[in-house]
């Protein structure tokens, strides 16, 4: 019978010092247990980790031991009578490489009626009641090491949970403070691999530049694009099999993926995914329904940063269009005259009403030698800085030519016909409607490029001046044939833009010739002002409010 | 197949050692960094600097390895300092009580003052 020493097991006990956690806690407890058991090989199973056993005084490789003591735990498990039954028959099993065992006994290590630990031994202790106070003794420091791990997992979850909100908290900041969409992006993957403790993660969203392809921003591991025609998903994905991810994500690596759809007014237009989530001993973990929260956070945060970057990007075009239709604007406001100049034998009054959207009217008048004066209405095809453009081209065409004497109005019509050809981009033209008009013999010449047909009205009688050929810059070598007519005292000659004719009532009815015409005749008594504002009057009333796209322009000249 | 973490090692006296990971400290990363730091602490070096120049990401369990790493070197009556840390990196530290036992640097050399006892 072995004689234990039950003080000096105490003794060793109270040297213990359990800092730095439970490992080995057991390793050295066990000395301790089996000098006060008087027995001098022995198991230890801690209970909350079966599979790292302590032994003493035997020699069984690592393996075996590992093997036959996780057995021994997981029968021993609630400490039953059938369960240390089972215990014993495989502790007689695992001591049988050494002595036979007379009497092997399992002895659980408790405290608060919760099984710390097991201690194996291949005989009973030489005296039991003192052994009984040794194992006390070991169960208080086994439970005081508990007690203070848990604390300490605890505080980490605590801490861990902290980390959570100041990550989203972050992310949020971040958001408001950049629409740097990149920096975003990294930043939301990053945080989310990070707190969800996985391998490797994507953010995937549909760009709107490409049809059907996709920004991706990874880590860890591949996501490849999912291709054109695949679904984003629509709802969260908790995929711990291959078979449960999404066609969406057939082709990334990882093995376990978690997946939380991003929308953007109502519709998905990405994923945030996370994959592997990995474990303390270097396994994957299944993803759960806890990580799915924290992920569909980050998720909606993705949501508001990139709708944030949209709408910024919206508002910068938007600005920029702004800024274009000023510029256009002002353009136009330089060329358009503030007044027109007085010429003896000829009353003439011109305006011009852009939209918002600025199209390419202009109109002017130019004083030539010998009294005579030109006149011009022009309309350039497109709207905003290029049309305004166009019109400053076909402005200082006129100018310069009309400044070095060229008075030729075929003439004049094709070199602005093929400077617009050689200087501007291709599809851009105007209509243009050019006279020269002498006073003293009241001889009008005039070149219609395609422009809306002038009205002419003599006595009772008008005429309509149609184009004599067609508008400058669509081809080159165009011919442009010039009209000759004499004017009478009286005759009054208006010049207008399509977008008097064109201009729209609610329900799309256009002003039209006959409505402009009859104004005309209607209005023949009045000054070149008075009809002008007649005619924008009546477009007016015809509109009732309705917005327009095209400008307005008019010009009326009644012969002295 | 995951961002692995390496870690080079740099001893410039036998008082000190510079940690240099590269990667995410996560739990493979966390072990490459502790393997190594044992094997110092072992050979009697207890005052550890972890250069986080090339860290960009942490997680929790790689938070906790560094953590028993702390532990040891305390028990051995050393020091740790990290240094060169991200701002995020910062801050998690700061919230995981890594800082409350370990010193947080921006550079190299005061972190290796410190370690050496030249500087609180």
């Amino acid at each position: 019978m072995p004689t234990g020493d039950v003080p000096r097991a105490h003794a060793l006990l109270a040297a213990i010092q359990p800092a730095g956690g439970d490992e080995g806690l057991l390793l050295k407890i066990l000395p301790a247990l089996l000098t006060g058991a008087g027995i001098e090989r022995g198991i230890a199973v801690n209970a909350a980790h079966p599979d790292r056993p302590f032994s003493l005084g035997l020699s069984l490789a690592p393996s075996a031991l590992h093997r036959l003591v996780g057995e021994l735990a997981q029968s021993a498990e609630t400490a039953e009578p059938a369960n240390i039954r089972e215990t014993l028959r495989l502790a007689a099993r695992f001591f049988g490489d050494g002595p036979p065992l007379s009497d092997p006994r399992v002895i659980p290590i408790t405290a608060a009626d919760e099984t710390l630990a097991l201690l194996v031994l291949p005989e009973p202790p030489a005296d039991p009641a003192g052994f009984a106070s040794v194992v006390a003794h070991a169960a208080s420091i086994l439970a005081w090491v508990r007690m203070a791990e848990k604390v300490r997992e605890a505080d980490f979850e605590l801490k861990y949970r902290v980390w959570e909100l100041e990550s989203l908290y972050d992310v949020g900041l971040s958001i408001a403070g950049t629409l740097d969409l990149e920096s975003l992006a990294d930043e939301i993957l990053m945080k989310s691999v990070s707190l969800l403790n996985a391998r490797s993660g994507a953010l995937i969203v549909r760009r709107r530049d490409v049809d059907g392809g996709f920004y991706i921003k990874e880590f860890g591991s591949a996501f490849p694009d999912p291709g054109p025609g695949v679904g984003i998903p629509e709802g969260v994905c908790v995929a711990n099999r291959r078979e449960e991810r999404p066609a969406f994500l057939a082709a990334a690596t990882a093995e376990k993926l978690l997946t939380v759809p991003i929308r953007s007014e109502g519709e998905p237009i990405g994923v945030l995914v996370v994959g592997d989530k990995e474990n303390r001993a270097g396994g994957i973990d299944d993803f759960n329904q806890a990580d799915a929260r924290i992920l569909s956070l980050f998720g909606n945060q993705a949501a508001i940063a990139l709708d944030n970057a949209r709408l910024h990007r919206e508002a910068l075009e938007k600005e920029r269009m702004e800024r274009e239709i000023e510029l256009a604007a002002s353009i136009q406001r330089t060329i358009i005259p503030a007044s027109l100049p007085e010429v003896e034998g000829l009353d003439i009054c011109g305006a011009n009403r852009p939209t918002r959207q600025v199209g390419g009217d202009f109109y002017d008048v130019f004083p030539l030698p010998g009294g005579r004066v030109a006149f011009a209405l022009a309309d350039v095809s497109g709207k905003g800085v290029p049309a305004a453009l166009l019109v400053s081209t076909v402005h200082a065409c006129l100018h310069v030519l009309f400044d070095v004497g060229r008075d030729d109005l075929p003439f004049v019509v094709a070199r602005v016909n093929e400077h617009l050809l050689r200087f501007s981009s291709s599809r851009k033209f105007a209509t243009l409607f050019l006279g020269i008009f002498e006073p003293s013999s009241r001889v009008m010449r005039y070149v219609n490029a395609g422009h809306n047909p002038g009205i002419l009205l003599s006595g009772e009688s008008f005429e309509l001046l149609g184009p004599t050929g067609i508008p400058v810059g669509m081809f080159p070598n165009a011919v442009h044939k010039e009209e000759v007519r004499t004017l009478r005292a009286s005759d009054l000659l208006v010049l207008y833009s399509d977008g008097i004719t064109e201009a729209q009532d609610g329900g799309e009815t256009e002003f039209g010739m006959e409505r402009l015409t009859g104004l005309v005749l209607g209005g023949r008594e009045l000054s070149p002002a008075g009809l002008t504002g007649e005619i924008f009057g009546a477009v007016d009333e015809f509109t009732r409010g309705v917005a327009q796209y095209d400008d307005q322009t008019v010009l009326v000249a009644r012969i002295g | 197949m995951s961002e692995r973490l390496t870690v080079t090692v740099e001893r410039p006296d036998q008082i000190v050692a510079i940690l240099r990971p590269d990667g995410y400290i996560n739990a493979s990363g966390g072990e490459e960094i502790a393997k190594e730091a044992y094997v110092l602490l072992g050979d009697g070096v207890v005052n550890l600097l972890l250069d986080l120049e090339r860290t960009r990401i942490v997680n929790s369990i790689g938070i906790s390895i560094l953590i028993e790493i702390l532990e040891k070197v305390l028990d051995q009556k050393g020091r740790l300092a990290f240094c060169r840390l991200t701002p995020t990196i910062e801050k998690t530290f700061q919230i995981m009580g890594l800082a409350q036992y370990a010193r947080l640097f921006p550079a190299v050399d005061p972190a290796l003052a410190w370690l050496r006892g030249e500087t609180e």
